[in-house]
């Protein structure tokens, strides 16, 4: 199984040598590849620096693009898995493999690394409190609209097959994506499945979840999923 | 005084500057000539039911004395309302290509990298 370790980064020369090494470490191989959303830093250098093959965008997309970009950098490449990793370095690679498990086994098409699950829910990591706030809301708004009991809606540590990331390589929501693209997984019968993992305190730079975005977020989740309820639906499973 | 403070007279001197607005936005390249085609059409439709009095006189004939204004007011937002949702379908589906492009230009630029690299390899 071919698999492919995506990592979007904005300005995180800091903390991507880090990271990478530490993937290099447990990740048993794998490919990997850093999608720079045109960082004002030197990004993409170090990445290069480090061995791994950078993609620079020549404008800021949003982690939605950028995640997207590496979809169809996979795509091209024949991989067969995908893992997405945040380039800040919190999420930690050991859990690599429990995320990639119920992939490898068929399980599913989508997996989720939670922070939240009632089994081994990460109670070291304290999520600040106007991201846990829009995490619940988007929890909850994702409920009502497919009754999928997601409890980490915002993670962006997540595994797709072949299958799931072939769609997000043509259909796939630019702004705050995570919670609507759980929402249009579902409503193209692919199968999510959440695992429990822990989060580690970014080492380096802040946060992009300011609080004027946090504040924003309700409203945007709304606005997206209301216009993916209104949309065909783009099923080409 | 009374002539210059006129509804019409005003009404066309604010479309005539509006309509001066758009031609000079198209002569400097900040909007294109296609997307402001529409707009001009409507500007110029506004000055001729300003300059002439039997399109509302028509409405007042259909709707009767006291809804002339609401209903021509109605009409006029409601054109306007379209001519906006145009234009955001217009930006909507240009920012879609451009993200699709500024993607390409990524995977492209690595590919080329990667050849680049390989054939120094080679060499």
């Amino acid at each position: 199984m071919k698999v492919l370790i995506v990592i979007p980064a904005f300005n995180e020369e800091g903390n991507l040598p880090g990271l990478i090494s530490d993937i290099r470490r447990c990740g048993n191989g794998y490919d990997m590849v850093v999608i720079d959303d045109s960082s004002s830093d030197n990004t993409s250098e170090v990445a290069r620096q480090a061995g791994v093959p950078a993609l620079r965008l020549a404008a800021n997309l949003g982690i939605g693009g950028a995640v997207q970009t590496g979809f169809k950098y996979a795509l091209r490449h024949g991989y067969d898995v995908i893992v997405q990793m945040d380039g800040d370095g919190q999420h930690d690679p050991r859990w690599l493999e429990d995320v990639l498990g119920p992939i490898r086994h068929g399980e599913a098409d989508c997996v989720i690394g939670s922070r939240y699950l009632r089994e081994g829910r990460d109670l070291e990591y304290k999520t600040p409190f106007a991201r846990r706030l829009g995490m619940y809301f988007s929890s909850g708004i994702l409920f009502l609209a497919t009754r999928l009991h997601i409890t980490d809606t915002t993670s962006g540590f997540r595994a797709l097959n072949r299958e799931a990331f072939t769609y997000f390589a043509r259909h796939y929501p630019v702004d705050h994506p995570e919670a609507e693209a759980l929402l249009m997984l579902h409503r193209n019968d692919f199968r999510i499945v959440e695992v429990p993992i822990k989060m580690r305190i970014r080492a380096m730079g802040t946060s992009l979840f300011t609080f004027s975005k946090a504040a924003l977020y309700p409203i945007r989740v709304i606005i997206g999923f209301a216009g993916l309820l209104l949309k065909r639906n783009k099923g080409q499973k | 005084v009374n002539f210059i403070l006129s509804p019409k007279l005003l009404a066309i001197a604010l479309i005539v500057l509006v309509f001066a607005y758009t031609i000079q936005l198209v002569r400097t390249d900040r909007l294109s000539a296609h997307l402001a085609i529409s707009w001009i059409m409507t500007e110029c439709v506004f000055f001729l039911l300003c300059m002439f009095d039997w399109p509302l006189e028509l409405i007042q004939t259909i709707f009767g004395d006291g809804k002339t204004i609401i209903v021509a007011a109605l009409l006029g937002v409601t054109w306007m309302a379209v001519l906006m949702l145009d234009s955001l379908v217009r930006i909507s589906a240009l920012t879609a290509k451009l993200k699709d492009i500024n993607q390409e230009l990524a995977l492209v630029r690595s590919e080329i990298d990667r050849q680049t690299g390989d054939s120094k390899v080679t060499r």
